[in-house]
């Protein structure tokens, strides 16, 4: 006799273009491009102590100047690039990405066993196993599944039904115990 | 018969096929401003070596030339030896890292959609909804967004079936290929 074991919870998710773009973010900083954010703050740091002190204060010529201040002017460049260029192009491309997302995983609902979780959608129908999952990022508003970079799961945390919102949040913490980072926003 | 406009196929991808696959369409895609690349690198190597030669009269340092000169050969390198290396590596790495790629996936494509069944993907997509596809000297790689990746290698397919699913994807997604 075989039997199915009843899903812990059954969660209808239709996540917003803000919380995707968010959600990726929040990816992105623990295993994509803005993964060095941390080391380029440093950096940058680093970088016009460099430059001040390799530059010859008493004996000033242009061509002496030249390394000192592209030293001093990475520092900007860094910061700039890690705090809004990168961030930004990553925004504007999770926003293309949220236009497919939406039509296939439109009205989803997502059910959670206790090894894996089945999404059905109008579509397709995912079997993403916990076991595969290398990160999961809470954060006051989201639960943040990932794969790797490109591959993410998206659960509101106002989806979830009030009736079972304490459990599933404690299932998830525990089911995720070693891969659980709890984030404010995308940079801490 | 062999039915044109419907077949059914079944796919296990090779790590050499993804990789191979993923530097192709990141060497088109990097076409679009590759030679301003291999141009600024050339460009930065002459600057280089005129200021190791010449340095006093324009104003370099040896030091500032030589970072120039490498910097140049950087650039001038990247786009045919540098960037094909680090996206194999990359390529690698998310083959071993993504498992559907190592179940085997079977597709059933007919006019306008494909159906997917593997371990973890069940369904049916309309093929309008590919956002980005690329043919390949060695296979047809479509993405779905950022939630499915369909592969089918062209060593799998019979000439019939390569020109069904050319025309497939040219009908429905015309705005998707990667040219």
């Amino acid at each position: 006799m075989t039997s199915q074991k009843l899903s812990k919870a059954k969660v209808l998710i239709n996540p917003t273009k803000e919380e995707y773009v968010k959600s990726v973010l929040l990816v992105e900083r623990q295993i994509g491009y803005l993964r060095p954010l941390p080391i380029a703050v440093i950096a940058s740091a680093i970088l016009p102590f460099l430059g001040l002190s390799s530059f010859n204060w008493f004996r000033v010529s242009y061509s002496s100047i030249f390394l000192p201040l592209i030293l001093c002017f990475s520092c900007p460049v860094l910061l700039i690039y890690f705090f809004y260029l990168q961030p930004s192009l990553l925004k504007e491309r999770a926003a293309g990405y949220y236009k497919t997302y939406s039509v296939i995983m439109k009205d989803s609902v997502m059910e959670f066993f206790d090894d894996n979780m089945v999404t059905k959608t109008q579509y397709l129908t995912l079997n993403d196993s916990y076991a595969l999952m290398s990160l999961c990022i809470e954060t006051p508003e989201l639960f943040v599944l990932a794969k790797d970079s490109e591959r993410i799961i998206v659960i509101p945390k106002r989806c979830i039904p009030m009736e079972t919102r304490e459990e599933l949040t404690a299932f998830l913490r525990q089911a995720f115990a070693p891969r659980r980072k709890v984030m404010k926003s995308w940079i801490f | 018969m062999e039915q044109m406009d419907k077949f059914t196929i079944s796919v296990l991808v090779t790590k050499d096929e993804y990789s191979g696959a993923h530097v192709f369409e990141r060497h088109k895609i990097r076409s679009r401003y590759s030679p301003f690349l291999t141009i600024s690198g050339i460009a930065l190597v002459v600057l280089g070596i005129a200021g190791l030669f010449y340095g006093r009269l324009i104003m370099l340092s040896p030091a500032a030339a030589g970072c120039l000169v490498l910097l140049g050969i950087f650039l001038g390198l990247y786009d045919g030896v540098i960037a094909p290396i680090l996206d194999r590596g990359a390529a690698s790495r998310d083959y071993l890292a993504r498992e559907e790629l190592q179940f085997a996936t079977t597709y059933v494509f007919s006019n306008n959609s494909v159906n997917v069944s593997n371990g973890r993907v069940q369904g049916e997509i309309p093929v309008s909804l590919v956002t980005k596809w690329i043919e390949t000297p060695a296979l047809f790689k479509m993405d779905v967004g950022r939630e499915l990746s369909v592969i089918i290698p062209k060593r799998l397919l019979s000439e019939g079936q390569i020109q069904t699913l050319r025309s497939i994807l040219e009908k429905n997604a015309p705005d998707a290929e990667i040219k």
